[in-house]
């Protein structure tokens, strides 16, 4: 029913954390991360109160949150980049300076390469998904993949982002 | 380990790190909502006069009344029409133009009713587009709107596919509105009920507004839910001339036609540039299938096509005969997913057949009843994945009109590509022989 916000506040504290991380694997910049969640909360929270709650809050937020990011970096142009600075958080399985070469390598993308990086792998989204959320052709899609990979093998080098002895994402708390 | 697979964990390992600041985020986000609404709210003040007139008795359009469609008698208009700068709310000019807040204008400026299924999308600072499924009581229609800003104005001329009524009348202030009323389909019998209304409003100083209409609660595959879209002619152009979108759009930064001209040009050349790379992938495709193949050029890149010789078989004035490739890492796709049976708009996925040591077969076909003037398509495949589970597609297709077809030609077509497949599974394995391409 729209004209109620019964439910966002439960909504938002459930999903805000995922949104963050998605909202960092974009900007690779702690402050731009949380501008743009807040921004994402705020359109959620106009159209859960001006029409309804959505179908899918999840998928609606997400959409939000990566469309507002390609958004405000075609407005902010290309004044802005990633900091290399990384807050610190404790986690000894994996080392500084990869994060900060990964963070960086990302920043070194288009963005909606880098969208199409964060949606395919961290999200989990499929081609056809991504297409969707994206505005792009599934082709499009597959072919920012491809570039993106490439680009950030040429940054990094094969095999060394991840060497066989690290931990698996289950063993990182 | 796969590069690619080393990208994904390392990825997922990125985000699990940080400890997100979960009360900021909420905190932050419902203020920004709530200041959102409040400006929503300020804008829709502005425009409430108006607005009461759309919901209720409704006032006589500005524009001469359409009379070829509809006749329910006209709603609302402002005869301001859709806007040449001057006004717009006072405060902070917005950076851009807001999809949520057009989406909430032509919710307002439409007769009461119930809006579900509703998108609003940014096409750039200066254009949104939003869609939504408005139901008046007596049948869901999915609308359409556009608002788009431009340094200098458009002239709207009447959509060659929507092949029906087409007027356009000029408002004082040098307005076009374009009125436009057809079948959905241009094919002669195909769905001639599902209709398609549309009205335009372009001003002098580069504002665009249209609103589109239907008969169904979706753009196509659905079934119809009335006889005529909900609003009149007269109706849709009084939304598109509303005095909202002025407002809604004063003060954006608009790029200048000078700015506009260096992006193209700098678009086009970086655009030459990747199409020959583009050519270039052709050219490989070609000498992968072998003698009998050239690339397609910056006509047709990334694709190789038949030499006279080679197309020797295919019946003349079939189209196509058009090779592509693509290459898939480990993972990305599966045969699953290039091999799932099924119809999708007139063409049936068949089943892939296996054909030797990681090779298959996979053809796709048009079926079912083919209205003049669509396509008879057939197409053929073949997908090869190595024991790292690399995938590549190699795929050529051939169509026709209906109305040519003739089953001895189809067969014709059919045994030309049966004869392909020696040189699509020589593509296929060397892309993934040798990756990289």
């Amino acid at each position: 029913m729209a004209g109620s916000a019964e439910g966002f506040m439960e909504f938002a504290t459930s999903c805000s954390g995922r949104l963050f991380r998605t909202a960092w694997l974009l900007t690779g910049d702690w402050h731009l991360a949380e501008d743009l969640v807040q921004e994402t909360l705020g359109k959620v929270y106009r159209a859960w109160t001006r029409r309804a709650r959505p179908d899918d809050p999840a998928a609606y937020a997400r959409t939000t949150l990566v469309r507002t990011f390609i958004s405000q970096r075609r407005r902010r142009g290309a004044s802005e980049r990633p900091t290399d600075s990384v807050p610190e958080v404790a986690v000894p399985e994996i080392d500084v300076a990869l994060r900060v070469t990964l963070i960086g390598a990302l920043g070194q993308l288009d963005d909606k390469d880098r969208a199409v990086l964060v949606l395919r792998y961290w999200e989990d989204r499929s081609v056809e998904e991504t297409a969707v959320e994206l505005g792009l052709s599934a082709g499009a899609v597959r072919s920012r993949c491809f570039r993106a990979l490439d680009r950030l093998r040429a940054v990094l080098g094969d095999g060394a982002l991840w060497p066989e002895s690290r931990p698996t994402p289950n063993e990182v708390s | 380990m796969t590069f690619e697979d080393q990208v994904d964990l390392a990825l997922r390992a990125e985000a699990l790190r940080i400890d997100p600041p979960i009360t900021d985020l909420v905190e932050g986000g419902v203020a920004r909502g709530r200041r959102l609404q409040r400006r929503h709210r300020a804008r829709m003040v502005a425009t409430g006069a108006v607005l009461t007139l759309v919901a209720g008795v409704g006032s006589v359009l500005a524009v001469p009344s359409f009379t070829g469609v509809g006749g329910s008698g006209p709603v609302a208009a402002d005869d301001t029409a859709g806007g040449d700068g001057g006004g717009g709310p006072a405060g902070d000019a917005p950076a851009e133009l807001d999809p949520d807040a057009v989406l909430d204008a032509v919710s307002a400026l439409l007769p009461p009713g119930e809006i579900t299924h509703a998108n609003a999308s940014s096409h750039g600072p200066t254009s949104a587009w939003v869609d939504f499924v408005y139901d008046d009581g007596d049948g869901a229609s999915w609308m359409s709107a556009t608002v788009t800003l431009a340094a200098v104005g458009a002239t709207p001329s009447c959509t060659a596919a929507l092949d029906g009524i087409c007027e356009d009348r000029m408002l004082d202030d040098g307005t076009t509105v374009l009125l436009e009323a057809g079948p959905y389909y241009h094919q002669e019998g195909r769905e001639p009920g599902r209709l398609q209304w549309r009205a335009t409003a372009a001003s002098p100083s580069g504002l665009t507004v249209r609103l589109d209409e239907m008969n169904a609660p979706s753009e196509k595959r659905s079934e119809l839910t009335r006889a005529e879209p909900p609003l009149t002619l007269d109706q849709l152009a009084a939304v598109v001339t509303d005095d909202v979108w002025r407002e809604l759009t004063a003060g954006l930064p608009v790029e200048s036609e000078e700015d506009r001209a260096a992006q193209e040009a700098a678009d086009e050349a970086a655009a030459a540039v990747a199409a020959l790379e583009e050519a270039r992938v052709g050219a490989e495709l070609a000498a992968d299938l072998g003698p009998g193949w050239v690339g397609g050029g910056l006509e047709m890149p990334r694709s190789a096509v038949p030499s006279p010789g080679q197309r020797a078989g295919l019946p003349e004035g079939y189209h196509g005969a058009v090779v592509n490739r693509d290459v898939f890492a480990t993972g990305s796709m599966t045969l699953e997913d290039l091999c799932a049976p099924g119809v999708e708009k007139g063409l049936e996925s068949l089943p892939c057949e296996p054909a030797g040591e990681g090779v298959w077969i996979h053809r796709v076909q048009s079926v079912g009843e083919i209205a003049a003037g669509d396509p008879v398509q057939d197409d053929v495949s073949v997908l090869y994945v190595d024991d790292d589970g690399m995938l590549s597609h190699v795929r050529v297709w051939v169509s026709e009109p209906a109305e040519a077809s003739t089953p001895e030609r189809r067969a014709a077509a059919l045994t030309w590509l049966d004869e392909q497949v020696e040189a699509l599974t020589r593509a296929a394995m060397a892309a993934v022989v040798e990756p990289g391409r």
